[in-house]
């Protein structure tokens, strides 16, 4: 389990004796520092650096690792763990990162104020942002979906409410051309999280539903689109819970193996077997992170984009736009390098007729990171920067709008076209799939 | 030369940091550790023991300049860095110091699609100006098996090969100028034989251009490089030909490139031990010998050149594997890197030689080091040669070095010496394309360099050295330059 950089002895071993650097030049990461110590390659040294005491544990070095954007390129990207598997020969930089930031913090040290608070939200409410748990079923209202069922669709707590994260960091991008910066402004909620969250929910919601209505669009998209093809499954609203997967990324492992244990039960004890869900954070997180944690995890996860391929193929359905449409496909890290899914994105966009499918360079297993992932909230103009990057390749392709399918990704996107391509459309996948079927 | 250098106070920090900027200054623990090494063999247990004092990442060439400035008045040493691919330790600092990381110069400053020449600045990795130049129609100048890594300005320090070299050559047949900050941070321009640096063919001094080529960073800062390009041909096949053993292989490539066939853009051939290690890994066939051959052109010439060279390869048993087996070989070409892992053991690394021999003598020089690496007991990796001209071709030999087996280190020191040895019998030269130091191991040193050199042509080279550095702050101790003094 990986509860301690002693999982991660042969891959420091392999990674600081092999030394290709392969992993380091396209890392988001490193792409925006250009140091060596913010690169996988340079940060599996520092670790090895730290375990021998030549690095000390402080807080100047969990900042320093605070940015790894955990999209696990590196990993992917890795001659060594390309090897045949018999060899063995996995190299997990990202992974390496998460637990020196669990030990870190337990000596002490913080994330920043912004990611404690993020934790602490969850702890508190259930969601990364500290909202009511009723407005995160909103979105389901009068789709009559059963509130029960062996397969169950996890709406997550991102993609109901992730208008108030993209309003955030908007407001903060803002605030930081008048010097405000995001710490302070975390400071900011973590005032608001102190106080009656349904009423400050219901003032934010108010400011930021234009924000929220595309994500909220996008999970009723998926349910009605799933509902059309005739899939069983049921909606837990309210009593949804929360996968905890920011408690993995910041740092605090415990919270998650305590969360974790807690929503494997309630899932088990509502007779759950597959989850289908549109947020491929969570799916990735109950696909790698759940098994580390919870011995004998088996609860099937899937992607929403898995299911419709197969279904489509399965009933031979014939998928069609009205109006044709140039698409970028941005590929999540969390759907293509954590749930292992592209191929079945490829086989459903290529079928769909009016659709052009772009290609942007960085694609596939080794697609890029658009900025989220975490740090974001820790070093929004850092992400910021990546998304915009990422951005500017995927209307290289010559394509009109951007297509992907994850609540953060869509987030990062938004704030990266403002600059130079304000006007065209992100969407997400279940959006394309609803106005072809 | 002299050493005595100086110590980086606080205060010359801050002029460092006036210089460049906080958020371009490093000196924290954690942000020095990762420049220690490079990729030559380190005994483990000193991994991090070429630390250097600051890191500093220039983003101009008037950073550089500063910098320099700084550093010669106070005899500070200065070692650069590129992508760290290097095998030689050249981008190691010996003595410490400031360690210019040269990653945040890597802009593309011109490309020139009518005189077919780009200017970079040294930090672009080769992957990276490969694909840059992809959509403007043109070729990147350099592909080493290092590309998504290494440099362009690690290259032109080492004086890198590429896998294109048979059509465009190698970075001293495309370097065309370049931008220079020298030790006292005077920026020069080095033409080759002008002071213009987009010129091929001039006749007003000396070719300065190229003397900092292959200087391992000892004689200035390289802040930009005029590169040639061709245009991306319309047609690119790859294909692998094997044989029965590696002197037919040979054979086979001395005819064709004798007949001068237009459009052969590579030849690297492989032996009989590369080919078994390689089958351990991936359960590919082994063969006697190898050549992975390569040609661009339009279609008609491709299809001349390629149905030419069939009849060579035939004449000796030659077999062309197909286009299958020649894409996945050229997929992977990057990735040979973590081979050494198949020994089992995580912390085995190749450490690889490539004295330049002529073509004639490879057969000969492969069997030589294969016979000495196996009289000190290492795991052979085979031997392969990356063809340049008639004249010459690098002759690798890689063997699996564990950088935690200390105790074998002496024996694999002197194991690595005498495959060079071998090759400077046969009239070949130390290295190829990657340099004779090895500084982690503190091998080969100026005693081999005696053994290529003569002492006129050791003094003559120093006091180049000397002429440009007179403080001796450019990268001390690369080429063994620290022990020339008096030699």
């Amino acid at each position: 389990m990986a509860l301690n950089l002693d999982y991660f002895d042969k891959d420091l071993l392999i990674c600081n004796t092999c030394r290709c650097g392969f992993c380091r030049d396209e890392c988001p990461w490193y792409m925006a520092r250009k140091v060596e110590s913010a690169s996988p390659k340079g940060v599996m040294e520092v670790i090895q650096a730290y375990r021998e005491g030549v690095v000390k544990p402080s807080q100047q070095l969990l900042d320093r690792i605070s940015w790894c954007f955990g999209c696990r390129y590196c990993k992917e990207r890795c001659p060594p763990s390309n090897l045949p598997e018999k060899f063995n020969a996995r190299v997990d930089p990202g992974g390496a990162v998460k637990v020196l930031r669990y030990e870190l913090r337990k000596k002490g040290y913080t994330m920043g104020k912004s990611a404690e608070t993020v934790n602490n939200n969850v702890k508190k409410t259930g969601n990364p942002f500290g909202v009511a748990k009723k407005e995160r079923a909103k979105w389901a209202e009068g789709l009559d979906l059963k509130k029960k069922g062996k397969r169950i669709f996890f709406a997550s707590c991102m993609n109901p409410l992730m208008g108030y994260g993209e309003t955030i960091l908007k407001i903060s991008d803002s605030l930081e051309k008048f010097g405000m910066t995001m710490e302070r402004l975390s400071k900011l909620t973590g005032i608001l999280e102190a106080v009656k969250l349904d009423r400050v929910s219901a003032k934010l919601l108010k400011g930021t539903s234009k924000n929220n209505e595309k994500y909220i669009n996008s999970l009723r998209n998926s349910a009605k689109v799933l509902k059309k093809l005739g899939i069983e499954f049921g909606y837990l609203g309210e009593d949804e819970p929360c996968c905890g997967s920011s408690f993995y990324t910041y740092g605090d492992f415990d919270s998650f193996e305590s969360n974790a244990r807690e929503v494997y039960k309630n899932l088990k004890e509502r007779g759950v077997e597959e989850i289908i869900t549109l947020n491929p954070i969570c799916g990735g997180v109950f696909k790698n992170y759940y098994p580390e944690f919870i011995p004998g995890f088996d609860i099937k996860v899937k992607h929403f984009v898995e299911v419709v391929a197969e279904e489509v193929d399965r009933q031979g359905i014939e998928l069609k736009l009205d109006n044709e449409m140039d698409i970028a496909w941005h590929d999540p890290c969390y759907l293509a390098r954590y749930m292992g899914v592209t191929k079945e994105v490829r086989t459903l966009l290529r079928s769909i007729k009016g659709l052009n499918l772009r290609e942007p360079e960085a694609t596939g297993n080794l697609t890029r990171c658009d900025g989220g992932g975490g740090p974001e909230i820790i070093c929004p103009d850092i992400a910021k920067g990546v998304a915009e990057y990422r951005v500017k390749e995927l209307m290289d392709t010559g394509a009109s709008v951007i297509a992907t399918s994850c609540p953060a990704c869509v987030m990062m996107l938004e704030i990266g076209k403002a600059k130079n391509y304000p006007d065209v459309s992100i969407f997400d996948i279940s959006d394309i799939i609803s106005m072809a079927l | 030369m002299k050493m005595g250098y100086g110590k980086l106070s606080q205060t010359d920090i801050k002029k460092l940091i006036d210089v460049a900027g906080e958020e371009n200054v490093f000196t924290n623990k954690e942000d020095l550790v990762p420049y220690g090494r490079d990729n030559c063999p380190y005994k483990w247990s000193e991994k991090f023991r070429f630390i250097p004092d600051v890191v500093i990442t220039p983003i101009s060439t008037s950073h550089v300049s500063e910098i320099l400035k700084i550093a010669n008045e106070l005899k500070i040493p200065v070692t650069q860095k590129g992508g760290g691919t290097g095998m030689s330790g050249g981008c190691v600092p010996k003595y410490g110091g400031i360690l210019l990381d040269m990653k945040k110069m890597d802009k593309i400053l011109e490309v020139n699609k009518d005189n077919l020449y780009v200017v970079v600045q040294p930090g672009i990795t080769n992957l990276r100006l490969i694909k840059e130049l992809e959509k403007h129609g043109l070729m990147g100048p350099h592909e080493p098996g290092s590309s998504p890594s290494s440099t362009i300005g690690g290259a032109l320090s080492t004086s890198g090969v590429n896998y294109r070299q048979g059509v465009m050559g190698a970075l001293i047949d495309e370097i065309l100028g370049l931008e220079v900050v020298l030790a006292d941070g005077e920026v020069i321009r080095a033409g080759r034989n002008s002071a213009i640096t987009n010129l091929s063919k001039n006749s007003v001094g000396y070719d300065l251009c190229h003397l900092f080529v292959g200087d391992f960073g000892s004689l200035g800062v390289k802040t930009a490089a005029t590169l040639k390009t061709i245009p991306i041909p319309e047609v690119e096949e790859i294909h692998v030909v094997t044989f029965p053993d590696f002197e037919s292989t040979l054979k086979a490539i001395l005819k064709i490139q004798r007949a001068m066939l237009p459009g052969i853009f590579t030849y690297t051939a492989f032996d009989r031990e590369y080919m078994e290690k390689a089958s351990q890994i991936y359960g590919s066939e082994v063969y006697g010998g190898a050549v992975l051959i390569g040609f661009m052109g339009d279609r008609e010439v491709v299809d001349y050149t390629r149905k030419k060279a069939e009849k060579f390869w035939e004449e000796y048993g030659g077999q062309d594997m197909g286009p299958e087996e020649a894409d996945a070989e050229w997929e992977n070409r990057f990735d040979v890197y973590p081979r050494m892992i198949a020994t089992g053991k995580p912390a085995a690394r190749w450490h690889y030689e490539d004295p330049t021999v002529k073509m004639t003598d490879l057969a000969k020089a492969l069997k030589k080091y294969h016979q000495i690496v196996a009289k000190y007991g290492f795991d052979d990796w085979g031997g392969e040669a990356w063809i340049y001209d008639q004249t010459s071709t690098l002759s690798a030999i890689m063997y699996a070095v564990d950088e935690t087996d200390e105790d074998n280190w002496d024996k694999y020191m002197k194991c690595a010496n005498e495959i060079v040895e071998a090759a400077i019998k046969m009239g070949g030269s130390i290295s190829n394309c990657l340099g004779y130091d090895k500084r982690g191991v503190g091998r080969h040193g100026l005693s081999l360099l005696k053994k290529e050199y003569s002492t006129p042509e050791l003094r003559t080279i120093y006091e180049i050295k000397k002429a440009l550095d007179p403080n001796g702050i450019l990268n001390p101790g690369i080429l063994s330059l620290d022990e020339m003094e008096g030699v």
